[in-house]
């Protein structure tokens, strides 16, 4: 297993550096606008404009503009200037990383308290009327666009402008160090819409998991050994049933930490998500980098926790 | 010189045209720029605007006290007022620091605020002297000075703090735009602590009069942002709770992107400032929200003020059920650009046939309808003093411009004279193959370019669509000169200040194109005309001076570099309880003057 892990750590430098060469040649060699033009602001004379690109190595190679660009990052975790704040990039991602990692570890919790009963019990009672009602739900929460969503849940619950005033509106969120309880209240309704699909996704996904074990023949021997219902399905089924959960659960929190972006925009939720939408809204090429490498990076190592932790829940694989 | 933001107006709504009422012929027009929406029952547009919020200052209501609460959608781009240059960082720049004159909410001519008195033109306009107020404090407790002034207008010319209208406003003598340190200015000198000499390189004095007006004349304590001035972008920046004000308002705590507070600076000196109040005793301001959700949540409070417009559908709801929480004033002008330089429109009569073939109606109501504005016939629009000069709503009277729905056999007349007897064009193309027309590719952008798409064809001409994001736009097609695009549709300009000059000097004048993010996207370069505007901006008397304008309006439209759409209107909205004051000439709200009730 360590050896494993070892090989896989290497194999996410190796991403990584992909991804930044990617991101890279996207938006410097065929970006969407000059760089040191949208750093030169209105009207620039031309010698302003060379001036912002000496000063951005815009006149070297590619080659020795990504060799900066990777040095920076690896040697003094540079990720650039925002054109747009004239901030380090770095510093803005990790002021805004709170307030995702709240979102998501929020979401988190509630889409497993909520999907992974309702997925059980719609299994163990599958073609119910509980189960039809549940699923019929289910379907409905994953077709919902989230942005739509999250408005309209703000049109019905939000304290300010919703018809029944029970939840914290938008662009209240605090932060958990300075008032947990505003932070828990302004983040209750962005939770909920946000693990609205997820809940329902994961649901059908145990469902139809469990489902397929509850039939396995071992199954068949605990009921004979004598073991309850409970315990059958506790200790046997959903065991075997939750492995590909927990696999879509790591890409799940690994995608999210990269930002939320259209939950983090309707709340007005300061996040990493909210940032790229406001990078790519202002062609802020530094920003856009920035976020996506930061998002690759968290779905990279999703993965890897995500396999080193099935090793563990399923002693059948074993990693060479 | 600012670019109008897409972003500011409404988005498609041909629901919210029939909902607004008559579409609006032309009605009373602004007869100066300080008019805001009450001060008239109609908009230009021919809205009814009885009942809408009364954005004026009301100093007999107004109550000092409180927290003034502010929302938007956008952030902010550039706090450092040597840099600042968007409308939104306007609110807060004019708030914290003191430029040397100002335009009030009720005045169209600039009031000294840091100066003690107006400038002094003398050497026939090549010689600006203004003398500034004793005792004015900087927030760190320093008195600020002449030598203070001059610190901020180098670093206006260092390339690191990017100041994007120096060298267009500022003819200095020695002044270099290119610098890359906060250089001396052979041009500027202080001959005491109160005064401060501008020589410049050619007879601009009244209109740099109105430009010392901009957030960077504000004074900055002389030699303290060397360091930060280094780097490219300047870090003075980047921490704005750092810098040193002189406003009424300081600046506490900065998120970019996301919250901003203002507290009072003890240092300001009310009397000595004589023109803003400074109710507030602190404003926070949240930015980043979803705009439709900001809007509601905007009408639906007592207390906030929502710092860019609204979107179409609740534009709409303000508009029927809130009327009292609703401003509405003019803003600037969207035009389409016909490229002077390249075929088929470097020919005078085939530019003239394609305004006349344009259904300009089409453009507003893509916009919104008469609630966002009304049809423009020039280009000096409603807000800018000059207007009436230049024929107000009807304009010129220009045939290829009279019928606003479009007018084929006038367009026909000018295809004939351009050599195309049977109205239909068979001539050559550019670099493209056809008439290339480059827009944006968020709303209304992509309506605006099959507006004029239809109007083109038929008149024969072979057109290509390019969508393209806003800053592509900018800086890869429509304001790059040698990409030769021959239609911009989604072109916009509102002015820098309430000037004819701001209006029109950049948009058209061939002494303001640059290679790149070029804002002159006809690439227009006709003597007559640039010499007309350059002798306007030497004309003291305010009349002579609009007069001059019109005329040199009266010159653009002859020579139809564009196709002008709307003359724009902003709608804003705020709270039931807050009492928010208009900068006409910023079309947003002044901080200093707003009030929590």
């Amino acid at each position: 297993m360590g050896r494993y892990i070892i090989r896989r750590l290497l194999w996410v430098i190796v991403l990584l550096i992909v991804v930044s060469a990617v991101t890279f040649l996207i938006f410097y060699e065929l970006p969407s606008a000059n760089p040191a033009v949208l750093r030169a602001g209105r009207s620039p004379n031309p010698a302003l404009i060379a001036a912002i690109s000496k000063s951005l190595g815009l006149d070297r190679p590619i080659y020795v503009q990504y060799w900066l660009y990777i040095k920076g990052i690896v040697l003094h975790f540079n990720f650039g200037y925002s054109y747009q704040f004239s901030l380090p990039v770095r510093t803005m991602i990790f002021q805004r990383l709170p307030a995702t990692i709240s979102l998501t570890v929020g979401a988190v919790v509630i889409w497993l308290l909520i999907g992974i009963p309702i997925g059980i019990i719609s299994a163990v009672r599958s073609r119910s009327v509980m189960d039809r009602t549940a699923m019929g739900g289910a379907l409905l929460a994953i077709s919902a666009p989230s942005y739509w969503l999250g408005l309209v849940a703000l049109y019905l619950f939000a304290n300010d402008i919703g018809i029944v005033k029970i939840f914290d509106g938008a662009g209240t969120y605090t932060g958990l160090t300075a008032d947990p309880g505003r932070w828990f209240g302004s983040l209750l309704l962005p939770w909920i819409v946000l693990a609205a699909a997820f809940a329902a996704f994961y649901s059908r996904l145990l469902r139809s998991n469990l489902i397929e074990t509850m039939s396995e023949d071992y199954i068949r021997t605990a009921r004979a050994k004598g073991l309850s219902e409970r315990r059958v399905i506790w200790h046997h089924g959903v065991r075997a049933a939750i492995t590909p959960i927990i696999t879509v659960l790591g890409l799940d929190i690994g995608t999210l930490l990269g930002g939320a972006v259209l939950i983090e925009t309707v709340f007005n939720i300061p996040g990493v998500g909210r940032l790229a939408y406001m990078g790519i809204e202002n062609a802020d090429l530094p920003v856009i980098q920035g976020t996506v490498l930061f998002g690759a990076f968290f779905i990279v190592i999703a993965n890897l926790v995500v396999d080193i932790v099935y090793a563990f829940l399923d002693p059948r694989v074993r990693y060479a | 010189m600012r670019l109008l933001r897409l972003t500011l107006i409404a988005a498609v709504c041909a629901v919210t045209v029939a909902a607004c009422g008559s579409s609006g012929s032309s009605s009373s027009s602004a007869t100066s720029s300080s008019s805001a929406s009450s001060s008239s029952s109609s908009s230009s547009s021919g809205i009814s605007l009885v009942g809408l919020a009364n954005t004026k200052p009301d100093p007999s209501a107004q109550h000092f006290g409180g927290t003034l609460n502010i929302i938007s959608g956008e952030g902010w781009e550039h706090l450092d007022p040597g840099a600042s240059y968007f409308q939104i960082d306007y609110l807060v720049v004019y708030a914290t620091q003191t430029p040397l004159y100002t335009f009030t909410p009720t005045s169209d001519t600039p009031q000294p605020l840091l100066a003690s008195g107006p400038p002094a033109i003398s050497d026939g306009g090549k010689t600006v002297t203004v003398h500034i107020k004793s005792g004015w404090k900087f927030s760190n407790g320093g008195t600020v000075t002449s030598k203070d002034v001059e610190w901020a207008f180098m670093r206006m010319f260092n390339s690191n703090v990017q100041n994007g209208y120096a060298a267009g406003y500022f003819p200095i003598v020695g002044a270099n735009p290119a610098a890359t340190t906060d250089a001396p200015i052979s041009g500027i000198s202080t001959p005491n602590t109160t005064t401060i000499v501008f020589h410049l390189t050619k007879p601009f004095g009244p209109t740099m009069a109105d430009a010392l007006t901009l957030p960077g004349t504000s004074a900055i304590p002389y030699g303290s942002t060397t360091k930060a001035d280094k780097s490219s972008p300047s870090t003075w920046d980047s921490n704005p709770t750092s810098q040193v004000f002189t406003g009424p308002y300081m600046i506490q705590s900065y998120k970019a992107g996301q919250s901003l507070t203002l507290v009072r600076n003890p240092a300001w000196n009310r009397t000595l400032d004589g023109i803003r109040p400074a109710y507030a005793d602190k404003i926070v301001w949240n930015a980043g929200a979803d705009p439709t959700v900001a809007a509601r949540q905007t009408l639906d409070s007592t207390n906030l003020l929502m710092a860019d417009g609204p979107p179409a559908a609740v534009l709409q709801q303000a508009y029927t059920s809130k009327k009292s929480q609703l401003s509405v004033a003019p803003l600037g002008i969207y035009y389409a650009s016909l490229n002077t330089t390249v075929p088929p429109f470097n020919n005078l009569d085939l530019r003239k046939a394609a305004i006349a073939a344009q259904n300009r109606s089409a453009y507003l109501l893509a916009r919104g309808g008469p609630l966002v504005g009304h049809v423009a016939t020039h280009f000096i629009y409603p807000e800018v003093p000059g207007f009436q000069q230049a024929g107000g709503d009807a304009g010129f009277n220009q045939d290829y411009i009279s019928h606003p729905t479009g007018d084929m056999t006038v367009a026909c007349k000018y295809m004939k004279l351009a050599g195309y007897p049977n109205c239909k064009y068979t001539g050559g193309y550019g670099q493209y193959g056809s008439v290339l027309i480059v827009g944006s590719n968020i709303a209304p952008g992509p309506q605006e370019m099959q507006i004029v798409q239809s109007g083109l064809n038929a008149l024969g001409f072979k057109t290509t669509i390019k969508a393209v994001p806003q800053q592509t736009m900018y800086s890869k097609f429509c304001g790059y000169v040698k990409a030769h695009v021959n239609v911009c549709p989604t072109a916009g300009w509102i002015e820098d200040f309430p000037d004819p000059y701001a209006a029109l000097f950049v948009p058209f004048s061939g002494e303001a194109i640059v290679p790149i993010n070029n804002s002159n996207w006809p690439v227009l370069n006709d003597p007559a005309v640039n010499k007309a505007i350059d002798n306007a901006a030497a004309i003291s008397n305010l009349n002579a001076r609009y007069q001059a304008f019109a005329q040199a309006d009266k010159m653009i439209v002859d020579d139809a570099p564009a196709i002008p759409e709307v003359w724009a209107d902003n709608a804003l909205v705020e709270g039931s309880k807050v009492k928010g004051v208009l900068d006409p000439w910023n079309d947003d709200w002044n901080l200093s003057f707003s009030s929590p009730s």
